[in-house]
């Protein structure tokens, strides 16, 4: 325990569309102890996504390093880093989770089927099982519920014995209630297993059950915390999703 | 190792394999049909002068060149219309990558998604291909082209070639389609599948650009040629500048709805809208340029050097070498037109949330109907400029060659022709769709399509 599963140094992430380029990230560095569950909050645009891409190895920064697992992402080949993430890493996404057309055993045997870590039989049974889903591993996906996607979608996350889970707003299509449930089963994962989990949502009540809270504002991190209570989260939210004071769209140096 | 991607594909997105099916099933019947052919005609007893006078005739020569342009047509539009077939899984794609598949896996998947639609593709293309064989010979017995005494001889060998070709070009054709798709970073992927990319790509203007300039030296080179170097020649040249137009195919479309914009204006708010959305749609609608310029072009040219030559010299060709001619260009019209109605079939399926929100905003049907009319003009106006624009680079050079003329030749009659069958088709492809999807009620398609 103690080392850091995941590490940004100086990241900064720039969109180029029809000439005009706009930061969405700008000299984030970040270090994520392994056993602890960071939830990342900012307003629309803040860069929020942007920052769980580039740690995740889903999308590579413009400048800066990014660490995952001990490996430096920036400098992988795309086949290299597909192999990483596949075998260490873990994604929850807010829909688009699942193969419709796939039974949940299927679904959530695809990363080990794409050349991932083994997985046995018994182990998905139990992770099935660990997500209220059991006895359904024959079902077709499209024929469930939101609220059973998403746990298909953690199920199939967590059944590799990932090193990090990363979540996006993986309960923003969810009402509170189910949203509750796949909340509780990540931090199950953090408590039981030591998984990392790295979560952006924009939810006072999702961010509370995290470890560490951070928070973006126009592509910078503006806050690094302790999780504090519902309340001071949602105050926090609001301060930095109010007008940004001074000139916004400064270039990082 | 099976990931599942392709069951998911085909089961999810069935409708969007219809555009490969029917070419690949195009391919299979000329395929069939040309090789059935050629077995009947080696296969005849024939008295020797019979012999040489068909091959005088270049019958066989023809078979097997229509063959030869079905299967490299075939590769290039199961390309066009896979890539419109991927684009619908773009979000299942994302997600392999995601949790872990590489490019090759995914390329691999699309490879085995065109493969396993080639083989029932091929069985109905082999069985169309028969009774389009028999077609053929008659009418080649018809015009004196063959002897009476050549009887069709349907040959089942012919199944099994005309079900591998059709697996192998489709295989290389998804291979190719996929490249782009497999490659894209998942979280580009992700967000891309949700908003329209705009036109241009500077590597994209850049290439169509030079493929343009590199067909119209070479069609000034073809003009120094002797006659018949240069009609191998021409072939070229439509070639590349099809394939610019294609590349270059977001590009023109904006800059001819650019130009089109003060004429809109005068016809009010529909044109202004249609031209904003096809501005907005260029790239999504480019893919269904390379097959109507390519018709277009490659009609154009054949018809036209036929006419001019009897404008010029006051002879006609024989009926029967001319029908022998454009009996191959309806072949090549046939793949294109198959290409250019998926792509544009394909993109106007997506759009009808779009239909719907503006009835739900309070556009009429006819409204509505009337900015895609307009929106349809200008994509046939864009194809009828470049498809014009390449076949004149191809033919004129052409023309000075063998006739000494710099003037082709087309009576209006048929020019209005190839006008309205282009119309035609631009219109099947939108309007059509168009009309039908919105006898749904409105808040119908909303709550549905996604």
């Amino acid at each position: 325990m103690g080392e850091n599963v995941v590490e940004l140094e100086a990241v900064g992430r720039r969109y180029e569309s029809d000439g005009a380029g706009v930061w969405a990230l700008r000299r984030v560095s970040l270090r994520v102890r392994a056993g602890t569950y960071v939830a990342v909050m900012g307003a629309t645009g803040s860069g929020k996504s942007t920052l769980l891409h580039c740690a995740a190895g889903l999308d590579r920064p413009t400048c800066g390093r990014v660490l995952l697992a001990g490996r430096d992402v920036t400098r992988l080949r795309e086949a290299t880093l597909t192999r990483l993430r596949r075998d260490r890493v873990g994604f929850v996404f807010q829909s688009y989770n699942v193969l419709s057309e796939l039974t949940v055993r299927q679904n959530v045997l695809l990363t080990s089927r794409l050349g991932g870590p083994r997985v046995r039989a018994g182990e998905v049974e139990a992770t099935l099982t660990a997500v209220g889903l059991a006895g359904t591993g024959d079902r077709r996906v499209g024929a469930l519920s939101g609220g059973q996607q998403q746990r298909v979608a953690v199920a199939r996350a967590l059944v590799t014995r990932p090193a990090v889970v990363f979540a996006d707003e993986p309960t923003g299509a969810l009402d509170p209630t189910t949203g509750g449930r796949v909340l509780a089963l990540l931090r199950e994962a953090v408590d039981r297993e030591g998984v990392t989990v790295v979560m952006v949502t924009h939810d006072p009540v999702a961010a509370r059950i995290s470890d560490r809270l951070l928070m973006l504002r126009d592509g910078r991190l503006v806050s690094d915390s302790a999780t504090p209570d519902v309340a001071t989260i949602a105050a926090r939210l609001a301060a930095v999703s109010g007008p940004a004071e001074g000139a916004g769209a400064a270039v990082p140096g | 190792m099976t990931t599942g991607l392709t069951r998911q594909a085909l089961i999810r997105h069935r409708w969007a394999f219809l555009g490969p099916f029917a070419t690949q099933c195009l391919a299979a019947t000329v395929v069939t049909a040309m090789l059935t052919t050629a077995r009947s005609l080696s296969g005849a007893t024939l008295s020797p002068g019979q012999r040489r006078a068909l091959d005088v005739a270049d019958v066989p020569d023809a078979a097997a060149v229509f063959a030869g342009n079905a299967i490299y047509l075939s590769v290039l539009m199961v390309g066009v219309t896979m890539t419109a077939a991927i684009a619908h899984q773009a979000r299942d794609i994302a997600l392999l990558r995601a949790v872990g598949a590489t490019p090759g896996q995914i390329r691999r998947s699309v490879a085995r998604q065109a493969g396993v639609i080639a083989m029932p593709a091929a069985v109905l293309g082999y069985g169309i291909g028969l009774c389009a064989g028999w077609a053929w010979l008659t009418a080649l017995v018809h015009q004196g082209l063959v002897p009476a005494v050549v009887r069709y001889a349907p040959a089942p060998v012919v199944l099994p070639v005309a079900a591998g070709i059709a697996v192998a070009t489709s295989v290389v054709g998804a291979l190719v389609a996929a490249v782009r798709p497999a490659r894209v970073p998942p979280a580009t992927a992700m967000s891309e599948s949700a908003t329209l990319r705009p036109a241009g790509g500077r590597t994209r203007t850049a290439v169509g650009l030079l493929l343009f300039a590199g067909g119209a030296v070479l069609s000034a080179a073809v003009s120094t040629f002797a006659a018949d170097q240069a009609d191998d020649a021409a072939l070229f040249v439509i070639l590349a500048m099809c394939v610019g137009a294609g590349l270059l195919g977001p590009v023109l479309l904006s800059a001819v709805t650019r130009l089109a914009r003060p004429l809109l204006r005068l016809v009010g708010d529909p044109g202004l809208l249609a031209a904003d959305g096809l501005v907005a749609r260029s790239r999504r609608m480019s893919p269904a340029l390379v097959p109507l310029v390519l018709a277009g072009a490659f009609a154009g040219v054949k018809v036209v050097s036929h006419t001019t030559a009897e404008h010029v010299t006051g002879v006609r060709d024989p009926a029967a070498d001319l029908w022998l001619d454009y009996s191959g260009t309806a072949v090549f019209a046939a793949f294109a037109l198959v290409g250019a109605l998926n792509t544009l079939l394909t993109v106007s399926l997506d759009r009808e949330r779009e239909l719907a929100l503006l009835r739900l905003a309070g556009a009429t049907r006819a409204g509505v109907l009337a900015i895609w009319t307009w929106e349809a003009v200008l994509v046939l106006c864009t194809v009828l400029t470049v498809a014009a624009g390449v076949a004149l680079a191809t033919l004129v050079p052409l023309t000075r060659t063998a006739l000494h003329t710099w003037t082709p030749y087309l009576p209006a009659s048929w020019l209005a022709t190839g006008v309205l069958a282009g119309g035609v088709v631009v219109a099947t492809g939108t309007v059509l769709p168009a009309a039908l999807l919105m006898r749904r009620p409105a808040i119908e398609s909303a709550r549905t399509s996604p």
